[in-house]
């Protein structure tokens, strides 16, 4: 499993990177008077506009001022793109299974219902999370309706909203320090023997 | 040192019931003692990872050489005063029960004793203060007149009580 690894609240969390759809820097976005407190309001990625949940609302963490490293994950919901506001997004990691472990039961009682699972990292632990389980309690759609709206009405709230897409290309992930691209697909990996195991698989590549 | 050191009652009364040892710690103004068959291991602090939207009493989970393990604060589990500083003598106490690890923080590990089940009686109300009566075996009177409050670590943890609490309790 490979996850996005971000932070909040100076806590590590994970998220699978196939829920990903990208990660943008936070510029600020438009806020929606009267909304549910979680929506931080809505971004114009490209031609699509894409509400923002704030995670540390939606997580009942400390609220801060997003700061320069803050990122937006957007992610592929029942109720189409949505994005989640973080403080930063440090990297992409591998986590073997073996390095996943099950929400103990203690904690499971509890509904903890963001929560996945939880994966050792050297020094530390990772909440890892899944957008379907953050979302489960949730209203996600009555959340994020006020954020529906034209382009044109978008831009009737805003003059001169920056657009929020800073380059176009899809992925500002931070990647590891050396990684391993593959040519037919783009993906990333941290070791040569793992882009060759994924080009075997995938792309039917011969590798010796 | 032997750990005759810590006889509480000399070893003659063993007609007088089962001679028991106990894991004894402090929380807050009180002592208390677990049966040390349920003690898994008595660690120092280390990092502790918080767990949003879990119930205040849960402190977070750490790391235990790849077993990952959910830590209580115990003061917040049973409500008692407490100053909320950790020291150095502060330890997390994993216990075994119900088949899962659980770490618990206790403000000092202070001894373990071996003890009879004769001086153990059944705790007093008002001795017991706010502790729930159910998460309590008894109490040991010992010889320099300590109180000691045994914890039923069983119970404490039981899932039932454990749903109760989480709805009583405000999430962080």
């Amino acid at each position: 499993m490979r996850l996005i690894n971000f932070e909040i609240n100076e806590e590590d969390f994970g998220l699978d990177i196939s829920e990903v759809r990208e990660i943008l820097p936070f510029s600020g976005c438009v806020p929606i008077p009267g909304s549910h407190p979680d929506l931080e309001g809505i971004v114009r990625v490209r031609n699509q506009l894409v509400p923002v949940i704030n995670l540390r609302r939606k997580l009942n963490l400390p609220v801060t001022q997003p700061g320069k490293s803050a990122r937006i994950i957007i992610v592929d919901t029942t109720e189409g793109a949505v994005g989640l506001l973080v403080d930063r997004v440090k990297n992409v990691i591998p986590l073997s299974d073996d390095r996943l472990a099950e929400v103990p039961n203690l904690l499971r009682r509890f509904k903890i219902n963001y929560l996945n699972a939880l994966g050792e990292l050297d020094d530390t632990i990772m909440i890892v999370i899944t957008t379907g389980r953050l979302f489960g309690d949730y209203r996600l759609d009555e959340v994020i309706a006020p954020a529906q709206m034209s382009i044109e009405q978008f831009e009737s709230r805003t003059t001169a909203q920056p657009d929020a897409v800073a380059p176009p290309e899809i992925a500002v992930i931070a990647a590891p320090d050396t990684s391993w691209t593959c040519a037919q697909c783009g993906k990333q990996y941290r070791s040569g023997s793992a882009l060759k195991r994924h080009q075997k698989k995938n792309h039917a590549v011969e590798t010796h | 040192m032997s750990s005759s050191d810590n006889f509480t009652l000399s070893s003659e009364t063993g007609k007088s019931g089962h001679i028991r040892q106990l894991v004894c710690f402090r929380l807050g103004n009180e002592d208390f003692g677990i049966d040390i068959n349920r003690v898994h291991e008595i660690n120092r602090m280390i990092e502790i990872t918080p767990i949003p939207q879990a119930p205040s009493f849960v402190e977070g989970v750490i790391n235990l050489r790849g077993e990952i393990i959910p830590v209580i604060d115990l003061t917040r589990r049973f409500n008692l005063a407490h100053s909320g500083q950790r020291d150095h003598d502060s330890r997390i106490v994993v216990i075994e029960t119900n088949k899962t690890l659980i770490g618990f923080i206790v403000d000092a590990v202070t001894e373990v004793l071996r003890i009879t089940d004769a001086i153990i009686q059944a705790a007093p109300g008002m001795v017991t203060g706010s502790i729930a009566q159910q998460y309590i075996e008894g109490v040991a009177m010992l010889e320099n007149e300590h109180l000691l409050i045994l914890l039923d670590t069983e119970k404490i943890f039981s899932e039932e009580e454990n749903r109760s609490m989480s709805q009583m309790a405000p999430t962080a």
